[in-house]
């Protein structure tokens, strides 16, 4: 290493991940995802700075029940009177976050519980497959649905329950990308230079068994901000008075045929933020792996 | 053929068995009286441990789930705890709407996609191409119960075309399959767009062509057959999104199916019913997936060649190293 870095002195190092950021910021569309998602994030996980959750979230105005959008009220007002667009900002908040809690616990399992099935393979990586394969024969949105009912509606169980859905998909294709990580020859060297296991599946095999997965995990937020909302939606996700777009859409649909803004600004608010997130996994994608463009 | 098929349904048992144990002690240890839920919180002692005795429910859970099962051997699902119907009719009546919107739109999907995906295939970079991508992704961005507010908005109030509530006639079915196939006309067009593009560019495709093969045929025949071998792997993974959908879309389009069953009696503690409304939907997958993969056996003559010699093993393994890659 020190004889090359003693040839090219001033060559900038370019690992995968500049090289990655810079494929990204040449794609239009992955930048106005990124944009996109960025002003979401803001506007959302700042609202604690610019609103007050006590007076102008949850606090019903009848005076000012299901007002069409004026100056005071730019999207107009729920059925207790509830500015809409507030209500869709403080939503947004819990369902990202829950979405991207949910996320990184069903990923981080996940990524562990493949390594260990596919470095040790035998007989606990039978066994963790075929765990795996029980709660992939259920649908993922049953097996949701009973487990939030089984607890509790909290967030907390929210993304408990989302992330043990999200889990065996992901060990799965960990696995299997590890699986042929491993047989790779640099493996055998590294082995044979006498690393432990932790080193040659943390520093070896898991860089480049992971870069398919990132894309993925992206949009996986996107598919989890989907299922809160559908959760919402039923009843069993977030529960009144605390806002959550597709409890604003259950609560809405009432008001249907007379108010039909009620439920369309948060159906917009939904449609964004996949978007956004679709867009920005998409060009995770094309950029962590160019062979995969399209 | 037939000791694939039987091998595979063997295989779904103790799958179904790891199921039905995960989904009887995660309810049954949840807390809530299921005998006080369904007789309400004022019942009195004695038709608590009347009731308690009739379903059973005075014994440890463990006894508890090996009597669920026993009478499952036997052929009987149990009896409602809240209805009192035997749970058996009740799926009965509800499982043709759950079939139908899930089977449903999974044909539906496909019936519309895979043309539309070979002709933005043709279409490559035209205008009709490039503005599909943007529907394509706002379409599969929709949240399918937001969608069915919009078009219960349009169809039903504004125009008053078709009815929002229930699953009597077929007119009562456009609007739940239309939103539950929505998204994936979308991400499904593309994705086999993309196929064919990827079969198109193969050197057995320019020899069709070379041959004097008709361009309708270079496309059906030889592209699309085989961009259509990635494309079963991924039904199989649709009919499970299909089926957990069913279970909002029954509860926007007020229809009485398994999915509505499931969570009502998952709100009631009703264990007889959550079980047959799980393992239920469990085994349809299964068999859904088992049916996409013997697809394969259709698309793909080799496989089919596989099955009917049921010795040559070698050549088996040979077409899964093959698929794996």
């Amino acid at each position: 290493m020190g004889q090359t870095e003693a040839v090219r002195p001033h060559r900038k190092k370019r690992s995968l991940w500049t090289d990655a950021w810079t494929r990204m910021r040449r794609n239009r569309s992955a930048v106005i995802g990124m944009a996109m998602f960025a002003i979401i994030l803001l506007a959302c996980f700042l609202s604690p700075f610019y609103l007050n959750y006590e007076t102008n979230v949850i606090q019903p105005d009848l005076e000012a029940i299901r007002q069409l959008p004026t100056e005071r009220h730019v999207l107009g007002t729920d059925e207790l009177g509830r500015d809409i667009l507030n209500r869709i900002i403080w939503g947004g908040r819990t369902s990202i976050s829950i979405a991207l809690a949910a996320t990184v616990f069903s990923s981080v399992l996940g990524i562990i519980i493949g390594a260990v099935a596919a470095y040790y393979g035998n007989v606990i990586d039978s066994v963790i497959m075929r765990v795996a394969d029980v709660f992939m024969a259920i649908p993922s949105m049953l097996l949701m649905i009973t487990l939030v009912s089984v607890m509790q509606p909290t967030a907390s169980n929210l993304v408990i329950a989302m992330s043990v859905s999200g889990i065996p998909g992901i060990a799965r294709i960990v696995r299997g990308q590890m699986l042929s990580v491993m047989r790779n020859e640099y493996i055998d060297a590294v082995k044979g230079m006498g690393a432990g296991s932790l080193r040659i599946v943390v520093q070896h095999a898991l860089p480049n068994a992971l870069s398919p997965l990132i894309s993925q995990i992206v949009s996986s937020v996107a598919g989890e901000i989907m299922a809160i909302s559908g959760l919402s939606f039923i009843g069993i996700g977030i529960q009144a008075p605390a806002p959550e777009w597709g409890a604003m859409l259950a609560a809405g649909r009432n008001y249907i045929r007379d108010q039909p803004y009620l439920t369309t600004f948060p159906g917009i608010a939904i449609v964004l933020t996949v978007v956004s997130l679709t867009l920005l996994g998409d060009g995770l994608r094309d950029a962590l792996d160019p062979r995969m463009k399209r | 053929m037939i000791r694939y098929i039987f091998k595979r349904l063997l295989q779904m048992i103790p799958i179904l068995i790891a199921v039905s144990i995960i989904v009887f002690f995660m309810v049954g240890l949840s807390p809530g009286d299921p005998a006080k839920i369904a007789l309400g919180m004022n019942a009195k002692e004695e038709t608590v441990a009347a009731f308690k005795a009739e379903y059973g429910l005075d014994q440890p859970l463990g006894m508890q789930y090996l009597n669920y099962m026993g009478g499952l051997l036997r052929g009987s699902l149990g009896k409602s705890y809240t209805t009192k119907q035997y749970v058996a009719n009740m799926i009965a009546v509800r499982l043709m709407a759950t079939v139908i919107i899930a089977f449903g739109s999974l044909i539906l999907t496909y019936l519309i996609a895979i043309p539309l995906g070979v002709l933005l295939a043709v279409k490559q970079n035209s205008w009709f191409d490039n503005i599909s991508r943007v529907l394509a992704l706002m379409m599969s961005s929709m949240p399918s119960f937001w969608l069915g507010l919009l078009l219960i908005l349009l169809f039903s109030v504004k125009l008053g075309l078709l009815p929002s509530n229930g699953f009597d006639t077929p007119a009562h079915w456009i609007l739940p399959l239309c939103c539950s196939c929505f998204g994936s006309w979308g991400g499904s067009s593309r994705y086999i767009r993309n196929m064919v593009l990827e079969t198109i560019r193969q050197d057995y495709i320019r020899m069709a062509r070379a041959k004097g093969c008709p361009e309708r045929v270079v496309l059906f025949r030889h592209a699309l057959r085989n961009a259509l071998m990635p494309l079963i792997t991924s039904i199989g993974m649709n009919i499970g999104t299909f089926f957990g959908g069913s279970v909002i879309l029954e509860q926007l389009f007020g229809i009485n199916g398994m999915g509505k069953m499931t969570l009502d009696a998952l709100r009631q503690k009703d264990v007889p019913t959550i079980m047959a409304g799980v393992l239920i939907s469990t085994v349809l997958i299964a068999v859904g997936n088992l049916l996409a993969d013997l697809c394969y056996g259709l698309v793909d003559p080799r496989i089919r060649s596989i099955y009917s010699h049921p010795r040559k093993r070698k050549l088996k393994k040979e077409v899964a190293v093959s698929g794996a890659n």
